[in-house]
C-alpha cells in the first residue's frame, strides 16, 4: 500500500523535444497521468530484472491498455532524452567543481586570517609588515629570547620549568592557554620562522598543530595589543574600517531612539495647516515651518487620497505620514487637517482643531465650503495670529478681535424681517418677540458702519443632547443627558451679565433643594471666566462676556431625569407564513402638549434578505422608505405633537425567512430635536445687566434638546 | 474667473495692482492683492507680481500688508534677489509706531526663508526682544528661533541663549510659553531647554496666567524636571492639583501625565490621580466631536488594561450609538470587553449582541469576538448568545462564532459540550478560509461528542479538489486523522480517500508533506499516532494566565497624551521606524542620519576621520563620462599607484564579453588588445560622482595564469576603492565564468 515519492515532472506542455514528433499528436491528445507513468515504471522494472538489453513495446503495453505502442515509445524517448540531458549537464556541473578546486585549493586558516589583515590594514601594509617583520626576524635569530619563550609546562619536570619560569618575567600571559597534554610541547623558532617568510611574501613551511595554535592565538590577541603600538594613522584607519563595516546600510533605517529621550525629541508643534472641501479641493493651506516633507509631494493631495482608501482597521483622525501626523477633525463636509510632529499631544492638537472651527464660524458665519472660499483672506489672517511658526499662541476671541482687521463676507445678507426661514428655534411658537434660526449662526464680527441696533442681541442657548437606550420592555437602560449653556454676545462693549438659573437646580446626587421639584445634574464644569460667587445662593452665573461665542456651563446627567422619555415604541410583529413579516409600529410621544418635536426619524435595520416593503401611515406628511444600503426602514415624521400617538403598519417580503432571522430586526433608531424643551428641566430665570443702560440689549433665551442617540430595542 | 490663470489673469492683475486709481481706493487696492492671494492659493505661478506686490505692502491698510506679508513669504524662496526689496519695507515698518504693524513686519522678516537674509534680521530681532509692546516681544523670541534655523549648524549664539533665558521673566505670559519654545529648538542639539529649580518654580507661579495651550506646554517642559526631595514633589502636585479640573481636556491630560510622571513612586498617587482624572475623561468620551472621544477612548483603554473595572460601573457611557463612525464603535467594544464585571456582564452583553447584526461586517465580526472574549470569565451566557446567533445562518456570522469557540474550548474545557451541541449544521453556512478552519479543527479535536462530525467532514474530503486554500486542507488531514483514532469505523474509508488525494495529487508541498508525515505515522501503529496526536485538548491554565497581565502604571505613564498611546504600541513602532532626517530649507547641511549610530559606537576622536569619509560604502560611478586616451595617459602617469591586485582567471580573454559587461557597472574601456594577444592587457576609468577618478590596467601575462589589475585613484578615498574593486572583481568574475 505504500505509495512511492512522487517523480516531480515537468508539465507536458514544456517538453517539445525532436524525438517525439511522430507520436506527437497523440501524445498532446491525451497527458499521462501519474498512475500511468508508475505503472510505466513498474513494467520497465520488470523488464530491466528478466535482463532484456532493449525495451519491448509489447509487454509495456499490457500493463498500459489505453496506450498505443508508439505512445509509449515516444514517451519513452522523451524520458530517455530528458535522462541524457540531466547526466550532461550534473557531469558538467562536476567538472566545474573540480577545475574550480583545482585551481584554488582551500585556503588554510593562517591565510584566512593575513586575507583579512591585508585587506583591513591595505594601504598601510608595508609599513606594518615591516614592522612585525623586524620584530620576527630578531625573535627568530636570538636564541635567548627563544629559550625564554617557552610555556611553563605544568607536567613537565619541576625544575627545568621552573627555572624557565622564573627567568621570564615577559612570557605572554595574556595569552589563552589551551590544556596541555603531557608532551606537548611547542617549537617557538618554527612558529618565528614561518611568521618571518610570511612576512617577506614567500609561504611559510607547514605548520604542526600545537604551533598553529600559537600563531591563532597571537592573531586574537592583535586587538588588545594595538593600543601599546604607537602608529596613529593604522588606529585611524582601523576605526574607518570599523565605521564603514558597522554603518547601517540604507534599506535599514537607523532605529529611532524612545521618544521619551530628551536630545531626540523636537518640541511639539503644528508645521502645517489646511483646510479641505469634502470633495478634496484645498479651500486653505497654511505652511508655517517651510520644510519639505520627504518627496515634497503635495500634503492636501497626501492627505485626502489616504483618508479617502483607507483600510478597515485604522481610524483615521490620527494618520502618519513621513515621520509627521496628520490630524484632522471632520466639521461640516469640511476636513480640519493639521500636520504634527511625532512628540505632540493628541488631546491638544484635537482641542485646537475644534477651537479653530468654532473660531472660523464667530469669525465667518456658518461653515460651509462656499464659506470659507468667499472669506479666505480672513481665514488665512486669523491662522496667522493664532499660530506663529507652529506654535500656538492665541486663541482668544477678544483678542483676536483686536488683531483681526479682515471683515466678513456674508453669504447670505442677514435680516432681522427674514422671517420666511422657519427653523429649529422660535418661530413655530407662533410668539411675537422671536428671533429667526439664522440669527445666532451670522458672523460675530461687526461689520463696520453697518446699522447699530441690529448686533446689540445677546443668546443665551440651553442645548441638551440625548443618549438614550430603551429596552424591549420599555425600561429605560441607559438615559445620558449632555447638556451645555451657550453664550452667544453681540454686544459691543463687555458688561457683566448676570444669568439665573433656575433656583432648586442641584448638583450631584447628595444634594437637595427645593421641594422634590428639584432639577439635578450629576456633574457641571464652568468655563474659567465665569465667577460662582453667587452660584451657591442663588444659583446665578456672572460672566463678562466678550462677542463671540461662550460655552458657560456643561453638565451631564445620567440615568434619572425628572420628565418622562419623549418617545416610546410600542412593536407587533407577526410572521404571515411564506417569508412574509408584519410590522406594527405604535410610536408614542410623551412630551407635554404645548411641546413638539420636530425632524423625528425613525430607522429600523430588518432582515438584511428583505425584498420589498408595502407601508400604511397614519398621515400623508409621513414618508417611510427601504434603504437597501443599510437594510433599514426608514420613517420620516416632519413634526409630532405632545401627547399624540402614530402609527406605522409596514409588510415587508422577505424570501426565506427563518425565526432567528428576525434578531436581526432592530434595534430601532430614532433621531429628533425637541425646541423650547429640556430633558433635565433646567431653565434660565433671567439674563440681566445690572448696570442701567440706556437702552438695554436683546436677550434671547433658547432651548432645545436633541437627539445623540436613540435606541428603542425590538 | 480664470482659476489657474494663464498670462492673461496674470497681466490683468498686474495692470490693477499697477493702476493709480486702484491705489488711491483702499478697498480696491486691497481686493486686487487678494485676488493675487487667491491665484497663489490656488497653486497658480504668481511670481512675476513680486515687485508690485512689494509695492502695495508700503501702503498703510494693515490687512493688505497681511496679504502682502503672505506672499512675500511665499515666494521669497524662489526668488532672493528681488526679496531685498521687501526687506527694505519691512525693515521700514519694524520702526513702525504700531505695535501691531512693528510685531507682522518682525514676524514676516524672519519668515522670509532665504539665504543670507540673517545680516538683516539680526538688528531688529534684539530691538524686538527688547520692544515695550509684548506681541512684538512674541514675534521677536520666535525669530530667534527662525534665525538659527537659517543660519543652519553654525554656532549657537550665547547671548542669544542667555538673553532668551531671561526673557522667561516677561510678563506676558504668552512671551514665557514662547522663550521655551525657542529655547527648545536652539538648544535641540544640547538636549533642549534646562529646566533647572528656579525656572521650575518661576513656571509653576506662573501657570494661572497662562491660557490653555500655555498651560498644557508648560506642564509638558516640566516633565523634565526632576523635584529633589519628597517635599518638593508633593507641594508642586499641590499646586498643580487645580489643573485636573480644568475645562480643557488638553491641560488635564496634561496635567495627569505630569502627575503620573512625577508620582512614579508612589503608585497610590498615581491610582488617585487616575480616579480624578475620570470624569474629564468620561465626558470626552461623549463630547461631540468624534475626534475628542476617540482620543479619550484609547486612553480609557490603556488605563483599563492597569486598572481593570476602573469605569466599570460607567459602562453605560461606551454603548455604542447608532451614527457613530466605525472606528469609535470599534474602540468602544474593546472597552466594554476590559471593563465587564459581574455587575454589568448581562447589560453589556445584550449591548453587544445587539451589533452582531450590524450591516457592517467587520462591526458584526468584532462584536461576536468581544463576545467570545468576555466569554473567556463568563462563559455560560455567552455561549448561549453565540449559540443562538448560529441560527442567523449568515455566513460572516457564522464564521466568526465558530472561530470564537475555537479560542474558547482551548481555554474554557467547560464550555466544550455546549459547543459540540451548537456545531452542527453550521458548515454550510461557512465560506471563508478562517471559518472553515476553525470548524474543522473543532470537528477534529471534538469529534466524539460530535454525533455527526465524521459525515460533516466526510463532505469536506468529498470536495477537497475544489478547495482554494491550503491551510484548510492541512486542518482537514490532521482533524481526519484525529477523530480516526476517537472514531475508527466511520473515518477510515474517507481518511485513505483524503490521504490518497493529498499524496498523489495535491500539487500544494505543505499539505502533500504534511499527507505523507500522516501516512507514515500511521504506519508505524496506531499507538504511535496516539501518542503523538493525543496532545491536550485545552490550555485552561492559559486563560488564567492571560487575564492577570495587568501592566503597571508606570510602564505607558510616558506615553500618556502623546500619539504613541493613540497609535497602539505595535504600530507606533512601525510608524516611527521610518524617520526621516530633520528636514530642512535653507542651506545648512544637516548631519547625515546614516552616520549617527557609528559615532556613538565610535570615540570622539574618530568622529572626525568619519567626517571626512562621508560617502562611506556608497560609491555611485557616473555613466557619462569619457576619457579620451590622452588624458587617461597624462593622468595615469601622474598618479602614484592605489592598490595592485591580481585575480583568477583561467582560459582566453574575450574582449568584447569584458568591454559589455564594465560598460554595465559604467567603467569604460579606454583601450584593449584584441583577444589572444599575450600578454593581454586594457585601460579602464571610471569616475564616480564626488569627482574621483579610477583609472586601472588590467593585465595577463599568459593563458590560464593570474589576471594582475593595478588601480591609481586622483583623490585618496579608501572606502570608495574598496567598493570600486569590488564592483570590479564581481564583474571579472562573472566574464571569466562566462569565458571558460
Amino acid at each position: 500500500m505504500k505509495p512511492p515519492l512522487r517523480p516531480r515532472l515537468a508539465p507536458a506542455r514544456y517538453v517539445t523535444g525532436p524525438g517525439e514528433a511522430a507520436g506527437e499528436a497523440e501524445g498532446r491528445r491525451k497527458a499521462w497521468s501519474v498512475r500511468e507513468k508508475r505503472a510505466l515504471l513498474a513494467a520497465l522494472r520488470d523488464q530491466a530484472a528478466l535482463g532484456v538489453p532493449e525495451f519491448q513495446a509489447r509487454p509495456l503495453r499490457e500493463r498500459l491498455p489505453r496506450r498505443s505502442e508508439a505512445e509509449i515509445l515516444s514517451f519513452l524517448c522523451r524520458l530517455r532524452g530528458r535522462a541524457a540531458r540531466e547526466a550532461v549537464s550534473t557531469q558538467y556541473r562536476h567538472c566545474l567543481e573540480q577545475q574550480r578546486c583545482r585551481r584554488s585549493q582551500v585556503p588554510a586558516p593562517i591565510e584566512v586570517w593575513l586575507e583579512l589583515a591585508e585587506t583591513l590594514a591595505e594601504g598601510l601594509e608595508e609599513a606594518t609588515v615591516a614592522a612585525f617583520s623586524q620584530v620576527l626576524t630578531v625573535a627568530a635569530t636570538e636564541p635567548l629570547s627563544l629559550l625564554h619563550s617557552v610555556p611553563p609546562r605544568p607536567t613537565a619536570t619541576d625544575g627545568d620549568g621552573e627555572t624557565i619560569a622564573g627567568g621570564d618575567p615577559v612570557t605572554p600571559r595574556s595569552f589563552p592557554r589551551p590544556d596541555v597534554p603531557e608532551g606537548f610541547a611547542v617549537d617557538f623558532q618554527r612558529v618565528y620562522e614561518y611568521l618571518a617568510r610570511l612576512c617577506r611574501g614567500a609561504k611559510g613551511p607547514a605548520l604542526p598543530p600545537g604551533e598553529s595554535a600559537v600563531v591563532l592565538a597571537l592573531l586574537s590577541s592583535l586587538p588588545p595589543e594595538l593600543s601599546a603600538l604607537d602608529c596613529a594613522a593604522l588606529r585611524g584607519h582601523f576605526r574607518g574600517v570599523y565605521g564603514a563595516l558597522t554603518a547601517p546600510c540604507f534599506s535599514e533605517t537607523d532605529a529611532p531612539g524612545p521618544p521619551s529621550q530628551p536630545g531626540g525629541r523636537s518640541p511639539a508643534m503644528l508645521s502645517q495647516i489646511f483646510i479641505l472641501s469634502s470633495k478634496g479641493d484645498r479651500l486653505i493651506h497654511r505652511d508655517f515651518r517651510g520644510e519639505t516633507h520627504g518627496t515634497g509631494a503635495d500634503l492636501a493631495d497626501v492627505f485626502y487620497r489616504r483618508i479617502t482608501s483607507l483600510p478597515g482597521d485604522q481610524a483615521p483622525v490620527f494618520m502618519a505620514h513621513e515621520g509627521r501626523h496628520f490630524v484632522h477633525v471632520r466639521h461640516a463636509g469640511l476636513y480640519f487637517v493639521a500636520m504634527a510632529t511625532p512628540d505632540a499631544a493628541p488631546f491638544a492638537l484635537v482641542e485646537f482643531l475644534n477651537r479653530l472651527v468654532t473660531l472660523l464660524r464667530d469669525f465667518c458665519g456658518p461653515l460651509s465650503e462656499k464659506n470659507v472660499g468667499l472669506n479666505f483672506g480672513l481665514v488665512y489672517e486669523l491662522l496667522d495670529e493664532m499660530v506663529d511658526y507652529g506654535y500656538i499662541q492665541t486663541t482668544a476671541p477678544e483678542v483676536l478681535r483686536n488683531l483681526v482687521h479682515s471683515e466678513p463676507v456674508a453669504t447670505k445678507p442677514f435680516s432681522l424681517l427674514d422671517l420666511g426661514s422657519i427653523g429649529l428655534f422660535g418661530a413655530e411658537t407662533q410668539q411675537s418677540r422671536v428671533a429667526p434660526s439664522s440669527a445666532a449662526s451670522r458672523p460675530v464680527l461687526p461689520p463696520r458702519g453697518g446699522e447699530q441696533s441690529a448686533r446689540n442681541e445677546i443668546f443665551v442657548d440651553v442645548v441638551e443632547r440625548l443618549t438614550v437606550v430603551i429596552a424591549a420592555n420599555g425600561t429605560p437602560m441607559k438615559v445620558d443627558v449632555q447638556g451645555e449653556i451657550r453664550l452667544k454676545c453681540y454686544l459691543p462693549g463687555s458688561v457683566e451679565l448676570r444669568i439665573g438659573l433656575t433656583e432648586e437646580f442641584c448638583v450631584g446626587k447628595s444634594e437637595l433643594r427645593g421641594y422634590g421639584t428639584a432639577v439635578r445634574v450629576d456633574e457641571c464644569a464652568f468655563h474659567s471666566s465665569v465667577k460662582l460667587d453667587e452660584f451657591e445662593s442663588g444659583r446665578v452665573l456672572k460672566v463678562t462676556p466678550n462677542q463671540g461665542e461662550l460655552t458657560l456651563m456643561q453638565y451631564q446627567l445620567a440615568d434619572d431625569i425628572p420628565a418622562p422619555l419623549p418617545f416610546r415604541l410600542f412593536p407587533s410583529v407577526e410572521q404571515d407564513p411564506p417569508g412574509r413579516l408584519r410590522l406594527y409600529l405604535k410610536l408614542r410621544c410623551d412630551l407635554p402638549p404645548k411641546s413638539q418635536a420636530l425632524n423625528v426619524c425613525l430607522q429600523l435595520p430588518v432582515p438584511k434578505g428583505v425584498s420589498s416593503l408595502a407601508q400604511e401611515l397614519s398621515s400623508p406628511e409621513q414618508t417611510a422608505e427601504l434603504q437597501p444600503s443599510t437594510k433599514s426602514i426608514r420613517w420620516t415624521i416632519p413634526r409630532c405633537q405632545g401627547g399624540s400617538q402614530l402609527s406605522a403598519l409596514f409588510k415587508l417580503e422577505v424570501p426565506g425567512l427563518t425565526r432567528a432571522s428576525l434578531l436581526e430586526l432592530g434595534p430601532a433608531n430614532l433621531t429628533f430635536e425637541l425646541p423650547t424643551h429640556t430633558c433635565s428641566g433646567l431653565h434660565v430665570r433671567f439674563v440681566r445687566f445690572p448696570g442701567s443702560t440706556p437702552c438695554p440689549p436683546q436677550r434671547w433665551v433658547r432651548y432645545l434638546t436633541h437627539s445623540d442617540s436613540y435606541v428603542l430595542r425590538l | 474667473m480664470p482659476y489657474l490663470g494663464g498670462e492673461d489673469a496674470l497681466r490683468e492683475l498686474r495692470r490693477a495692482l499697477a493702476n493709480p486709481h486702484v491705489q488711491a481706493d483702499r478697498l480696491r487696492y486691497r481686493a486686487a492683492v487678494l485676488r493675487v492671494i487667491r491665484h497663489m492659493a490656488q497653486g497658480a505661478d504668481v511670481s512675476g507680481l513680486f515687485p508690485e506686490m512689494v509695492k502695495a505692502s508700503a501702503a498703510a491698510d494693515v490687512v493688505q500688508k497681511k496679504l502682502v506679508s503672505l506672499y512675500v513669504r511665499a515666494q521669497a524662496p524662489r526668488q532672493p534677489q528681488l526679496a531685498l526689496l521687501a526687506v527694505n519695507t519691512l525693515r521700514k515698518d519694524c520702526a513702525h509706531p504700531s505695535p501691531a504693524v512693528r510685531g507682522l513686519a518682525l514676524r514676516s522678516l524672519c519668515g522670509l526663508r532665504m539665504p543670507g537674509i540673517q545680516e538683516y534680521l539680526r538688528q531688529p530681532l534684539l530691538s524686538g526682544l527688547r520692544d515695550k509692546a509684548s506681541y512684538v516681544r512674541r514675534a521677536a523670541v520666535l525669530g530667534c528661533a527662525k534665525l538659527l534655523k537659517l543660519q543652519g549648524d553654525s554656532e549657537v549664539d550665547g547671548a542669544l541663549v542667555n538673553e532668551l533665558y531671561s526673557l522667561l521673566r516677561d510678563q506676558d505670559p504668552i512671551v514665557v510659553v514662547n522663550c521655551l519654545r525657542a529655547l527648545e529648538e536652539i538648544l535641540k542639539k544640547e538636549g533642549g531647554v534646562v529646566i533647572n529649580k528656579p525656572i521650575a518654580h518661576h513656571l509653576l507661579n506662573r501657570m494661572a496666567d497662562l491660557d490653555q495651550w500655555g498651560q498644557s506646554e508648560v506642564l509638558t517642559f516640566l516633565l523634565r524636571y526632576r523635584p529633589r526631595s519628597e517635599e518638593e514633589l508633593f507641594d508642586i502636585l499641590n499646586l498643580l492639583d487645580g489643573y485636573l479640573k480644568s475645562s480643557s481636556p488638553s491641560v488635564v491630560m496634561a496635567a495627569t501625565k505630569l502627575f503620573l510622571m512625577l508620582a512614579r513612586e508612589y503608585p497610590h498617587v498615581q491610582t488617585d490621580v487616575l480616579v480624578r482624572v475620570k470624569g474629564p475623561l468620561l465626558s470626552a468620551c461623549t463630547s461631540e466631536s468624534r475626534e475628542l472621544c476617540f482620543t479619550a477612548l484609547c486612553h480609557v483603554r490603556q488605563i483599563l488594561g492597569s486598572l481593570p473595572g476602573h469605569f466599570s460601573s460607567h459602562y453605560k457611557k461606551f454603548f455604542c450609538s447608532y451614527s457613530e463612525p466605525h472606528y469609535i464603535k470599534c474602540q468602544k467594544m474593546e472597552v466594554l470587553c476590559e471593563l465587564v464585571n459581574d455587575e454589568n456582564v448581562q447589560q453589556v452583553l445584550e449591548e453587544l449582541k445587539g451589533y452582531c447584526t450590524d450591516v457592517s461586517v467587520e462591526l458584526a465580526q468584532g462584536a461576536i469576538f468581544a463576545i467570545g472574549n468576555i466569554a473567556r470569565t463568563y462563559t455560560e451566557q455567552c455561549v448561549g448568545i453565540l449559540t443562538e446567533l448560529l441560527g442567523l445562518q449568515q455566513e460572516h456570522i457564522t464564521s466568526a462564532v465558530v472561530q470564537a469557540f475555537r479560542d474558547l474550548v482551548w481555554l474554557c474545557p467547560q464550555c466544550t459540550d455546549a459547543v459540540c451541541r451548537a456545531l452542527p449544521s453550521c458548515e454550510d453556512a461557512i465560506q471563508d478560509s478562517e471559518g472553515k478552519q476553525a470548524l474543522i479543527w473543532l470537528l477534529g479535536t471534538h469529534g466524539e461528542k460530535v454525533p455527526n462530525a465524521p459525515y460533516v467532514l466526510e463532505d469536506f474530503v468529498e470536495n477537497v479538489k475544489s478547495e482554494m486554500f491550503p491551510a484548510v486542507k492541512m486542518e482537514l488531514l490532521t482533524a481526519l486523522v484525529r477523530l480516526f483514532l476517537s472514531r475508527p469505523a466511520e473515518c477510515q474509508d474517507m481518511l485513505g480517500r483524503l490521504l490518497y488525494y493529498c499524496i498523489e495529487e495535491e500539487m500544494d508541498m505543505a499539505v502533500r508533506d504534511r499527507g505523507l508525515f500522516y501516512y507514515r505515522l500511521l504506519q508505524s501503529g496506531v499507538e504511535e499516532v496516539k501518542r503523538v496526536l493525543c496532545s491536550p485538548k485545552s490550555d485552561p491554565s492559559l486563560g488564567l494566565l492571560e487575564d492577570q497581565t495587568e501592566r503597571p502604571v508606570n510602564t505607558w505613564a510616558s506615553e500618556f497624551n502623546t500619539l504613541a498611546l493613540v497609535y497602539g504600541r505595535e504600530r507606533w513602532a512601525l510608524v516611527t521606524a521610518y524617520q526621516p532626517a530633520e528636514p530642512s530649507y535653507a542651506c545648512s547641511p544637516c548631519t547625515d542620519s546614516r552616520s549617527r549610530d557609528t559615532e556613538s559606537l565610535i570615540s570622539e576622536e574618530s568622529k572626525e576621520i568619519l567626517k571626512a569619509h562621508p560617502d562611506t560604502g556608497n560609491l555611485t560611478l557616473i555613466s557619462d563620462v569619457y576619457l579620451t586616451a590622452e588624458e587617461f595617459e597624462k593622468t595615469w602617469l601622474s598618479l602614484e599607484m592605489s592598490c595592485h591586485l591580481s585575480l583568477p582567471w583561467c582560459g582566453t580573454v574575450q574582449p568584447d564579453a569584458i568591454q559589455t559587461a564594465l560598460h554595465v557597472v559604467h567603467i569604460q574601456t579606454i583601450a584593449m588588445s584584441k583577444a589572444g594577444v599575450q600578454p593581454w592587457k586594457a585601460y579602464l576609468s571610471a569616475q564616480d560622482d564626488t569627482g574621483c577618478l579610477f583609472l586601472t590596467e588590467l593585465l595577463l601575462e599568459a593563458a590560464d595564469s593570474e589576471m594582475q589589475v593595478s588601480v591609481k585613484q586622483s583623490e585618496a578615498k579608501p572606502e570608495a576603492l574598496q567598493t570600486f574593486l569590488s564592483v570590479l572583481r564581481t564583474v571579472m568574475g562573472a566574464v571569466a565564468g562566462l569565458g571558460s
